[in-house]
């Protein structure tokens, strides 16, 4: 049996727009139920939970980049102040003071070569004299501290 | 997909993800709420649209999975509303309406499958394919389920010549 063309579109074979105006009663009222709906249009902002989003990640960001910051201030403070304290305990001398010290040490030296080199002409002298070095008494004068590296020396061997 | 094409995208296919988010959960701000929550996930996973074959039917699957999850968990609200609360909703007066509107009346009482797949059909124009895509069912099981929603609504038709 040959179907008509409302069962037809019952059956899902057709589309609604196969139905011209007045054609049916039923796809009349159904074309006005589509085009109703179809001419309702809603505003609204698809993209309101997007924006909340980027929001939170754009602050969630910033809080840690924030955090990031200050942990490095504290770190990079801390090493600072590390680096200064190891500073401190090293004694640094002034160009001056090392000038002072260099000239100190240059008379030092020579006073003490000139009273060596008098002691030993005396020496000289004496052993001329065949005198005994006991009596030598320049030798006796020469202060020779603790910590002088000549104070070893056996004069008797020079 | 760049954020402005998926934009322009997403202002494309807004009146038909509402319309269809609304049939589904009759309700116009729950369906708002859908698309909104749909239109997050999908900017989440721009790769997953990207590579889809065709982005218009994934769009809409992901918001058919949504609205049906939120139905889900609005029947279960109203089931416990029920439960406290017996008289909470009354059955709108048929009889006094004209066709049209008792159409939309019964296209609103239509099982969510048969009421997916008619507005999907004759309301946003999709073909059987594209259907069977978004809601993940084959061609036939949407024919069938087109048909008895039609069949539904033509019930009322012929009540409606009887009465006459």
């Amino acid at each position: 049996m040959r179907k008509n063309k409302i069962d037809r579109f019952v059956d899902g074979e057709l589309n609604i727009d196969a139905f011209q105006e007045k054609e049916s009663g039923f796809t009349d009222a159904y074309q006005k139920v589509i085009a109703e709906a179809n001419s309702q249009s809603h505003e609204f902002n698809p993209f309101k939970k997007v924006e909340i989003t980027r929001k939170y990640r754009m602050r969630l960001a910033k809080r840690v980049l924030a955090y990031a910051a200050s942990f490095l201030i504290v770190i990079s403070v801390f090493w600072i102040l590390q680096k200064s304290r190891l500073e401190k305990t090293q004694v640094v001398l002034s160009d001056q003071e090392l000038l002072e010290i260099k000239n100190n040490t240059e008379m030092a030296l020579k006073q003490f070569s000139k009273e060596l080199n008098n002691c030993l002409t005396t020496f000289n002298d004496a052993k001329k004299l065949s005198e005994p070095i006991s009596s030598i008494q320049s030798l006796k004068n020469i202060e020779i501290n603790k910590n002088n590296p000549l104070k070893n020396i056996k004069l008797n061997e020079l | 997909m760049t954020n402005r094409e998926f934009e322009k995208f997403i202002y494309q296919q807004k009146e038909k993800m509402f319309r269809f988010a609304i049939s589904i959960l009759q309700n116009s701000e729950n369906a708002e709420d859908a698309v909104q929550e749909v239109v997050l996930k999908l900017w989440k996973n721009k790769r997953s649209l990207n590579t889809s074959r065709n982005p218009e039917s994934y769009c809409m699957r992901t918001l058919k999975n949504n609205c049906l999850d939120e139905l889900r968990k609005q029947n279960i609200r109203i089931n416990y509303q029920s439960n406290l609360q017996v008289d909470l909703f009354r059955e709108p007066e048929v009889e006094n309406l004209d066709l049209v509107e008792k159409i939309k009346q019964e296209l609103v009482k239509l099982p969510t499958q048969q009421r997916m797949a008619i507005e999907l059909k004759d309301f946003l124009g999709y073909n059987y394919e594209e259907i069977s895509e978004i809601l993940e069912l084959n061609v036939n099981a949407i024919r069938v389920n087109v048909s008895r929603g039609r069949k539904k609504l033509h019930e009322i038709f012929k009540e409606e010549l009887k009465d006459a």
